[in-house]
């Protein structure tokens, strides 16, 4: 009988919490997505303890580095042993510095490039799951950042911001087989829709296809794709990636597969687009 | 500590191991789920309420952390199957190892293809994870499940004996 009772209450539980899961995901497709108080809550709460993971992985990620290349200095040289891992550990620190120097100077170019206001922001967890590419990046709503912001990186095309929190935004990245940027074959000029390709679910998997390029069109391998800036998130120019394979398809469109730009799996810093960038002022010609 | 401390914890530990993981290796990422190997290990171990609300909560901290643009699917997905293992463990006798590690390797695939089907009924595009990179992560779900479980049966027994 207590079985029994159990059984019903677990029940009646199950189906309330089921009610208001279908009602929750109702509402979020119902409005398009992203931006609910609780998202930001959640994402909010999340991120601290996620940038702490972070912290603590790029330390011991530094420290076990250190240790590794310590034992090969020590197996060659046993006598220097102690001036050599000083030494060492300085040069790595310096390499270390020297690359971050080469990542920052060329995020700041592209800022000089771009007709936007940009604030870098560093990446603090990257995809968790097989089913959706995101990462979470360490700037939120109070450093400016929108929903729908487009993310780049020096190389390329990341994403654009999905989700924002205080001081922390969800970023879909073009891998996504959801995502969906106006592209361009930048040399034919062929318009398209470049997305992630639905293979992505395989585990290490990083291809980008090229979608709605009309079977007649000129594509050929090693075409560089840019965005077109009809999709209105995105400035039109920015590389996305380059053409891999193009096939026949089925019907009216080509399959074109792409490799992206930017480089995600080592992805550290990224720029969020916080603002059209004020056009320099225009000077009378009798002023001058 | 009591009991939902213990699985509060549980679950923001998962969440920092997953956190984690993504930024050494995404691909590592993709293929273990500490989140829902709490939430399956905890259900086994206390049944279907306890199940499906640490299912949920997991679901919800991946959907908030790692999800789409659809917030719920993984908490909706994950309480399921929370419910589901619960319910069998309170039911039948899953005493053994290896009954343990069939249930977890089930709930991955479980978890899996009901995340796929929901995402498609809300009209939501998600990959569908191949059987092979699939049958590796439920393999991976159920040895860390049965290493993790060891210590809660441990606190059970005790807990009984008080």
């Amino acid at each position: 009988m207590i079985k029994v009772v159990d059984t019903r209450r677990s029940l009646a539980l199950l189906a309330v919490l089921v009610l208001g899961h279908l009602v929750a995901i109702s509402r979020q497709v119902e409005a398009g997505g992203g931006g609910t108080l609780f998202d930001r809550v959640l994402l909010a709460a999340l991120t601290p303890l996620s940038s702490g993971t972070a912290a603590v992985v790029r330390g011991v990620s530094d420290a076990w580095h250190g240790y590794v290349d310590l034992r090969g200095v020590r197996a060659e040289n046993a006598r220097l042993r102690e001036q050599v891992a000083h030494l060492e550990l300085l040069l790595q620190h310096k390499q270390d510095t020297v690359r971050e120097a080469e990542r920052l100077q060329a995020l700041l170019a592209l800022r000089e490039a771009l007709p936007l206001e940009t604030v870098s922001a560093h990446v603090v967890s990257r995809d968790g799951t097989p089913w959706f590419s995101t990462l979470t990046v360490d700037r939120g709503s109070r450093d400016g950042i929108r929903l729908n912001a487009p993310v780049l990186s020096s190389t390329g095309v990341v994403g654009r911001v999905t989700d924002v929190g205080p001081r922390a935004a969800r970023v879909q990245v073009v891998l996504d087989v959801n995502a969906g940027i106006g592209a361009l074959i930048e040399r034919s000029r062929v318009a398209g829709v470049a997305s992630g390709l639905v293979r992505s679910a395989e585990a290490g998997r990083a291809d980008l296809r090229l979608k709605y390029v009309p079977a007649l069109a000129d594509v050929v391998v090693g075409d560089v794709v840019v965005t077109s800036g009809l999709d209105r998130i995105f400035p039109r120019g920015l590389v996305i990636g380059r053409v891999t394979a193009v096939g026949p398809g089925s019907g009216l469109f080509k399959e074109v597969a792409m490799a992206p730009a930017a480089r995600f799996e080592s992805l550290e810093e990224v720029l969020i687009a916080t603002g059209e960038r004020p056009a320099p002022p225009v000077f009378d010609e009798g002023v001058r | 500590m009591s009991p939902p401390l213990v699985a509060a914890f549980a679950v923001l530990g998962a969440f920092v191991v997953q956190s984690g993981l993504s930024l050494v290796g995404p691909a590592a990422a993709r293929l273990v789920d500490p989140l829902l190997v709490v939430a399956v290990v905890i259900a086994l171990a206390r049944g279907e309420v306890w199940g499906m609300v640490v299912g949920a909560a997991a679901g919800w901290v991946l959907d908030a952390h790692f999800g789409g643009t659809v917030l719920g699917l993984a908490g909706l997905s994950r309480m399921l199957v929370g419910f589901v293992v619960g319910f069998a463990a309170a039911r039948l006798l899953l005493l053994g190892p290896g009954s343990r590690l069939a249930v977890l390797g089930a709930a991955t695939v479980l978890d899996a293809r009901g995340l796929e089907w929901l995402a498609a009924s809300f009209d939501v595009g998600v990959p569908t994870l191949p059987a092979l990179p699939l049958a590796g992560r439920a393999l991976l779900n159920a040895l860390l499940g049965a290493a993790l479980y060891g210590p809660l049966e441990a606190r059970l027994r005790a807990e009984r004996a008080r």
